[in-house]
């Protein structure tokens, strides 16, 4: 192909900027705007429990097992102490060590 | 509403100037992506994306030029940013040489795949060819171009928006053209 002809195609490029017509933008691109903004809120809120991580969810979790375990164990105890105490109570069968007149 | 109120209003985070705010300027922001971008579905990601920075960044608007020249300049440069990014996404194990000028088909370059409703059917092969050839220009002259003769944006407009002094993006738009000329030659050059 000889230069004028290249010329030629290179100015047709060149002018086809003119004919590049305006799109339009679709209608529910500001509805899709304005929901990605709230959805920005809530990452933000997500982001404020991020520290929170499963890992720290499950040590939590077993502290608490741990703790309410060792409550109850204790709690148990102390009734069952009380609840003996109050039978000997009943029954009067508390040892006297006080002396007799016998 | 005064541009002081609706940026007061925006750090507000006050979402019914915001919709006003996209209402007005969201035709205009597509423009300008659908001249970097030959797709319209990644325009709108970007529209998107520009009004989402608005939103989050206002606060460290300082107020020393126009509020739609911020926009805009968050506008050129998401566009490059996403052009950059995608370019390197579509080389990942083909690297192009290097120092090479060549814009001819190359499959590692987002400028493979076009979706602009704006082409006319037979000026398509055209205008591909036009924004293969725009986009291997270094991104100055890339940025300048684009904005001129693609988005309609005046050498003063395109001054502010880009922080260069008028001679300059002068300058800038003189060495495009002919490079952009140069690179045309080459490219039919080896296709004839």
């Amino acid at each position: 192909m000889s230069n004028p002809e290249i010329d030629k195609k290179v100015k047709a490029t060149l002018d086809a900027i003119e004919t590049i017509e305006d799109v339009r933008v679709s209608s529910f691109l500001k509805d899709r705007i304005l929901a990605s903004t709230n959805n920005t809120d809530t990452v933000e809120m997500d982001n404020l429990w991020s520290w929170f991580t499963p890992s720290l969810q499950f040590i939590i979790l077993v502290v608490f097992m741990v703790l309410n375990i060792y409550t109850c164990i204790n709690l148990d105890a102390e009734d069952y102490n009380a609840s003996v105490d109050e039978f000997i109570e009943a029954y009067n069968l508390v040892e006297d060590n006080g002396s007799t007149i016998f | 509403m005064t541009e002081e109120t609706i940026i007061e209003q925006l750090k507000l985070k006050n979402t019914i100037v915001f919709s006003k705010l996209i209402d007005s300027y969201q035709q205009k922001i597509f423009g300008t992506c659908m001249s970097f971008v030959p797709n319209k579905e990644d325009a709108e990601d970007l529209v998107q994306e520009v009004f989402l920075e608005v939103f989050d960044s206002i606060h460290k608007f300082k107020g020393n030029s126009k509020l739609s020249t911020w926009i805009y300049r968050i506008t050129t440069n998401k566009c490059l940013e996403f052009i950059r990014k995608r370019n390197t996404k579509k080389r990942s194990g083909f690297l192009r040489p290097l120092f090479s000028d060549d814009f001819s088909i190359d499959k590692t370059n987002y400028f493979t795949e076009f979706n602009h409703p704006g082409f006319l059917l037979e000026n398509k092969e055209l205008n591909e060819t036009l924004f293969r050839a725009i986009n291997s220009l270094p991104e100055s002259q890339c940025v300048v171009f684009t904005l001129h003769k693609l988005d309609g944006k005046s050498y003063q407009e395109i001054a502010v928006i880009t922080n260069k002094s008028l001679s300059s993006v002068e300058s800038i738009m003189f060495r495009a053209k002919k490079n952009l000329q140069k690179r045309l030659e080459n490219y039919y050059k080896t296709e004839f």
